[in-house]
């Protein structure tokens, strides 16, 4: 009987042995591997919604949507301000790195962003932030980044006079094209803001746009049905409003024409 | 005159043979084989220092980089075990594991300032060799090498950060074609089975933004063969080996492989002697 007992606990013995080498053996090699790439959200259905506005308007109701829309200044100075913390972090500069590298990288870039608050002198901490996600795939950042805003305040520039702006909830962009790793981001960027944005007080829910140095494109979409028009404000100010069949122009304090 | 010279050396070469065996079994070549080195003796070079502690193991460690702390700042310890067989004659198996160790301070001199993170290398091989007889003998190995790095945040990370890992699978065949007591050709062929991604996570912190990363970087280009022919002297005391050769590029001690083909040098050479 002895030597069967032995035999046994020499059995279990190396049974253990084996299943614990197995299992280091996995925890080793579960440390290598490709990095996995994170979902990106795909707002180009977005990009064709501000391509291809579906509202006809007229006269009337086109003095009567300008109304309806808030202070395209105001909202100009806040989408820049809340563009400038999300995207400032993901412009490295540098060369470009491109999918034709004999290296291909991938994975995935948290940022947090403390936000510097209202005031002239920054204070992070307080203020909020927004933590955002990258993904990266074969060199390249890809162009649809969610952003998650947990009272975010900072200050935008309103045509020259300082405003208080908070972002808070889901934001997603759109860089237009996928980024280089060491690419400084340039071109249009497209926002949507599907948690509030609060500009000095009013509170704004579901907003899009989309907008370079040069101009701002607000998505509007009107009260009484689906469909939406795109108003455009750009550096000098002026503003136009671009429906399925046209564009008008609209003067502060005056009457939209077509142009 | 100009055959009975070649004659003479074919007789010269063919004397030798008969002796060759008992040499290459008295002071057997340690790389690429299951052999390790006799009870006793000690081999000492430039590029690795062996002793045999019995005739079945074998310890040995990479010297340069021990008195590398010159140029960083500190030592990089290495050491590694061999054990082989001794009772399939001609048949000898073996199992070997190193362990290399690279300071946080040597990773910053070699990487980037900032870095912060420390490294370790861990190589192992599993070689058979056969001898088919006194002059030849095959070799058939495969080794196994992983670099891990594991480090630190700093404000201005840029570099090795975190924890890094990359892990190199490859196979060899190794001849050893002995023409006398003191001479040897010798063939390497290499093949690169699978070389992981680069799998590396870092942090960086400021006051204003955090950033964290979870990247890996492969090849999209790798290659996998290498032939390396070359020779092998050994002397009473004194042993060389040298090979010329083209293809994938094993980084010494480390054991990571090139994407790209490159022109190789192998070379190792020691001065040999009985401590016990």
């Amino acid at each position: 009987m002895k030597p069967r007992k032995e035999s046994s606990w020499r059995l279990r013995w190396a049974y253990r042995r084996g299943v614990s080498l197995l299992g280091l053996s996995s925890a080793l090699l579960a440390c290598s591997g490709r990095a996995d790439i994170p979902d990106t959200p795909d707002l180009t259905y977005l990009q064709e919604e501000f391509n291809h506005p579906t509202a006809a308007l007229d006269e009337t109701s086109v003095g009567e949507a300008i109304k309806e829309m808030p202070s395209l200044r105001e909202l100009a100075a806040a989408f820049r301000a809340a563009g400038g913390r999300t995207t400032r972090d993901i412009q490295t500069g540098g060369s470009e790195t491109t999918s034709g590298s004999r290296l291909s990288i991938q994975g995935s870039i948290h940022v947090t962003a403390r936000c510097p608050g209202a005031l002239g002198t920054p204070e992070f901490g307080p203020n909020g932030s927004v933590s955002m996600t990258l993904g990266v795939q074969q060199n390249l950042i890809k162009r649809g980044i969610r952003a998650d805003a947990d009272g975010c305040v900072f200050q935008g520039d309103a045509f020259g006079t300082p405003i208080r702006v908070e972002l808070d909830g889901p934001v997603f962009l759109d860089l237009g094209r996928d980024l280089g790793l060491r690419q400084r981001f340039s071109g249009r960027l497209l926002m949507l803001v599907a948690g509030t944005l609060d500009v000095e007080g009013v509170r704004l829910e579901n907003l899009a746009a989309r907008w370079t140095d040069d101009s701002l494109e607000y998505l509007f979409r009107l009260p009484d049905d689906d469909k939406w028009v795109i108003a455009i404000l750009a550096a000098d100010g002026s503003v136009t409003v671009k429906d399925s069949k046209s564009t008008w122009g609209c003067s502060d304090g005056q009457a939209c024409a077509p142009q | 005159m100009r055959a009975a010279v070649t004659l003479a050396a074919l007789a010269a070469c063919l004397g030798f043979a008969g002796a060759a065996g008992a040499q290459q079994l008295d002071n057997p070549r340690t790389d690429y084989t299951a052999y390790t080195r006799p009870k006793g003796t000690l081999a000492v070079g430039l590029f690795k220092v062996e002793h045999g502690i019995l005739d079945e193991i074998m310890v040995g460690t990479y010297p340069i980089p021990w008195f590398a702390f010159p140029w960083l700042k500190v030592p990089v310890p290495s050491g590694y075990l061999k054990l082989r067989t001794s009772w399939f004659d001609p048949l000898t198996f073996s199992g070997r594991a190193g362990l290399t160790y690279i300071d946080a301070k040597a990773v910053a001199e070699l990487a980037d300032d900032s870095a912060s993170g420390s490294a370790l290398s861990i190589n192992a091989d599993f070689t058979a060799s056969y001898q088919i007889n006194e002059r030849l003998t095959l070799s058939l190995g495969f080794d196994y090498a992983r670099l891990a790095a594991v480090g630190s945040a700093n404000d201005q990370a840029t570099a090795i950060e975190g924890a890094s890992t990359a892990d190199t699978y490859s196979t060899r065949l190794f001849g050893e074609w002995r023409f006398n007591r003191v001479f040897a050709m010798t063939l390497l062929l290499r093949y690169l089975v699978y070389q992981s991604p680069f799998d590396t996570s870092s942090s960086a912190e400021s006051d204003a933004v955090s950033v964290e990363s979870d990247l890996s970087a492969e090849s999209t280009e790798q290659r996998h063969f290498s032939i390396t022919p070359g020779v092998s002297f050994v002397w009473k005391n004194w042993e060389l080996a040298g090979g010329v050769g083209y293809g994938v590029f094993y980084l010494p001690i480390l054991g990571l492989a090139t994407a790209k083909r490159w022109p190789l040098l192998d070379l190792s050479f020691a001065y040999r002697f009985d401590l016990y």
